[in-house]
């Protein structure tokens, strides 16, 4: 199960500390342990189906009361049976006829024998869950531009990274982006975004439209559709001053990561090679150009700019620089560039996984089980009422010795009260 | 109007300090000259700093709208919360054991002390927060916190109070109001808040792994503050597989607990302020 675990979370986590092997050491152990813990439940389950002749009574302390005299076995018991159901247990007599062997055997919290098994299988389920998807899941990112329907480039679907064992083979997902809508916090910083996007189907119909956001995802069918990032995609159209005939020959539409808040209110940025001249660009995208930092709180660009930068090849440290406002060209280094529009884009994680149900279901079971182990304490109690004048009385719990004996005790000093109560102080 | 209100909770908050910090102080008294009656007035001054301090978290959720986890100051006084309610209830249930309070309660003071040292600003929750998922994750590390500080602090006084013996004795007289329990009624206990803690922490990390699938589209992401959180998990689950299947009691179970209950705090306290990570972005 370890190995197992071990295997799913490489497989699923790439990502992986290097604290793995101290913690792949903590599964071994307590795979082995789980095991052995087993191995003695079924033994003990095994003594308990089949006693052999000598094992009347459970293993533990003995209570030895006296009893009166003047009492009669049947009215002893009867008080046993009593003081028993005043401390919550559930007495019966064993076998069920009154006979002079016959022992009064009293259980309580007997639910929690279950916790332990069922929180074992809860974490099991847990593991399966993560291994099957592990294995069979299909999962990928990709970026729509608002406005746009996402095609890819082998066709008009997505293929994603894929798990040894995914069926889902290439996953079909579909959908057109319509709106992309951030909120700001009151500090004037991007504090969440979320997207309209519509699913279609094979001949590009719409089949549903929903609004995507952190905790929202998209559940259609087989996938999960979550929003993952968002940033701006600036249309450029660029040209060469020396073409003065034909100055804007290209037309360019650059996507632009978040690059972070930064005093001066937010900024996008992204790198990219202009085709015509092969020179490296740097591009930064101002939602607010001169905004001061908590002063935009508009969902949408007010004084939008970009500011492009001509790049060292190498080092890529800055060489010339120019800032331009909507609508405005600017040139630089014989680069003549027109900012013409922008759009939003917003990138997605598409999954597909099997797993699901199971980890949800182990999630369930380990609750509940661990609810059960460490809420109940399962206890049993053995009365026998001795023909010779003598209550025994012994008792074993799944775990809480001391705290036992110590209920024990007063189950002793109850009984006790009640015989002197009724029969009178024994010889 | 809210300024006023969060004047108020910040004084709300420095009248629960100086209660705790009285009563920590009466519990180390008493336990130490062995003097019940202090225990008694300890435990009622811990009581009415409670009140206090319940009365400052909620008129600070009223503020913000949203359960206070945002932020060291929320965070910590929020911890500190829950690990005086856990040790308030167990000494209702059992008043044996309010001399847990010895350990409990300087641990809680020092834990609101950091709290309201920081920027008590309130901050906007992102999106991501409103949903039912995080009022789960939260409260259970919280729950996890609370149990995981009386198990371990019963383990030790278990240990402190047997001293003389090399392995807890078990005594089978129910203790009298007011005496302190046996060693070995307090390495039990122990256990069982270790086992709460265990479960509450399962509860914790699933719960914080489909949250973060909901929002992010990734069960896992082996984030600082997660790895750290699952390993004292696992620490926790040696501990118990320790005592069940091999035995394991007293002292030595005490130290798997305290490694248990280090690696907790350093998942919640110590490693936000030391990596950049998705959990210190909003516990910062």
């Amino acid at each position: 199960m370890a190995v197992g675990l071990l295997f799913a979370a490489k497989s699923l986590f790439p990502a992986v500390p290097p604290l793995m092997p101290a913690i792949g050491a903590a599964l071994l152990f307590l795979s082995a342990s789980t095991g052995a813990c087993l191995g003695r439940q079924v033994k003990v389950a095994w003594r308990r189906s089949f006693p052999s002749s000598g094992e009347v009574w459970p293993q533990g302390e003995l209570l030895v009361l006296p009893v009166p005299s003047t009492m009669s076995a049947p009215r002893v018991r009867e008080i046993v049976r009593e003081e028993l159901a005043g401390l919550r247990y559930r007495p019966c007599l064993r076998p069920p006829q009154p006979s002079p062997s016959a022992t009064l055997t009293a259980t309580k919290h007997s639910l929690g024998h279950w916790g332990s098994p069922l929180l074992h299988l809860g974490l099991l389920l847990i593991a399966a869950g993560t291994a099957l998807i592990a294995f069979t899941q299909t999962w990928g990112r990709t970026v729509v531009v608002e406005g746009e329907r996402f095609v890819d480039r082998r066709g008009d679907y997505v293929v994603f990274r894929q798990a040894p064992l995914a069926r889902v083979q290439p996953m079909r997902v579909k959908f057109v982006v319509d709106r992309v809508q951030t909120a700001y916090t009151t500090s004037g910083q991007v504090d969440d975004y979320s997207a309209t996007i519509t699913l279609l189907d094979d001949q590009g119909k719409p089949l549903r439209r929903t609004i995507i956001a952190a905790g929202q995802p998209l559940f259609a069918g087989k996938v999960t559709v979550h929003r993952h990032r968002f940033g701006y995609a600036p249309l450029l159209v660029l040209g060469h001053s020396r073409q003065s005939a034909e100055p804007f020959g290209l037309a360019a539409l650059v996507v632009v990561d978040t690059l972070g808040q930064i005093g001066d209110g937010e900024r996008y940025e992204g790198e990219f090679v202009e085709p015509l001249s092969e020179q490296r660009l740097r591009l930064r995208f101002f939602p607010d150009w001169e905004a001061r930092a908590g002063r935009n709180l508009s969902s949408r660009p007010r004084r939008p700019a970009v500011e492009l930068a001509l790049l060292q090849p190498d080092t890529r440290q800055t060489i010339r620089s120019t800032i331009i406002p909507l609508g405005s060209s600017s040139s630089l280094n014989g680069l003549v560039v027109a900012f013409q529009g922008y759009r939003r884009w917003i990138s997605f994680t598409v999954t597909s996984e099997r797993g699901r149900p199971l980890l949800f279901a182990g999630f369930a079971l380990a609750v509940l089980g661990g609810g059960l182990l460490y809420l109940l304490n399962p206890r049993e109690v053995h009365a026998l009422i001795d023909p010779a004048g003598q209550i025994k009385l012994r008792g074993s719990s799944k775990q809480g010795a001391s705290l036992f004996a110590q209920e024990l005790a007063v189950l002793s000093k109850r009984i006790e009260a009640r015989l002197v109560r009724e029969g009178g102080k024994s010889a | 109007m809210i300024q006023g209100l969060l004047q108020r909770e910040l004084l709300l908050h420095w009248v629960s300090v100086g209660f705790y910090a009285i009563s920590a102080i009466l519990f180390l008294f008493a336990t130490s000259f062995a003097r019940p009656r202090v225990l008694r007035s300890a435990f009622c001054l811990t009581v009415i700093g409670m009140g206090v301090h319940a009365a400052a978290f909620a008129l600070r959720w009223a503020v913000t709208g949203r359960l206070p986890a945002i932020g060291r100051y929320e965070t910590f006084s929020g911890l500190a919360l829950v690990g005086v309610i856990t040790f308030l209830v167990v000494g209702l249930v059992r008043p044996e054991l309010r001399w847990t309070g010895v350990l409990v309660m300087p641990f809680s003071f020092l834990t609101i002390g950091l709290g309201v040292m920081a920027s008590p600003e309130i901050r906007a929750a992102p999106r991501s927060f409103a949903t039912y998922w995080l009022v789960i994750h939260v409260l259970f590390a919280k729950l996890a916190f609370g149990a995981s500080l009386v198990g371990t602090s019963l383990a030790w006084l278990g240990i402190w109070k047997g001293r003389d013996s090399a392995e807890p004795r078990r005594e089978v007289t129910p203790p009298e109001p007011g005496s302190f329990p046996a060693p070995a009624a307090l390495d039990e206990l122990s256990y069982r808040f270790i086992g709460l803690a265990f479960l509450a922490l399962v509860i914790m990390l699933i719960s914080g792994s489909i949250w973060a699938n909901l929002a992010w589209g990734a069960y896992w992401g082996w984030e600082p503050v997660e790895t750290w959180s699952l390993i004292a998990w696992l620490v926790y689950g040696i501990y118990l597989h320790l005592r069940r299947t091999y035995g394991w009691r007293g002292r030595r179970a005490a130290w798997v607990a305290t490694l248990g209950f280090a690696l907790f705090l350093f998942a919640l306290w110590g490693l936000g302020a030391v990596f950049e990570n998705q959990h210190s972005r909003y516990f910062q």
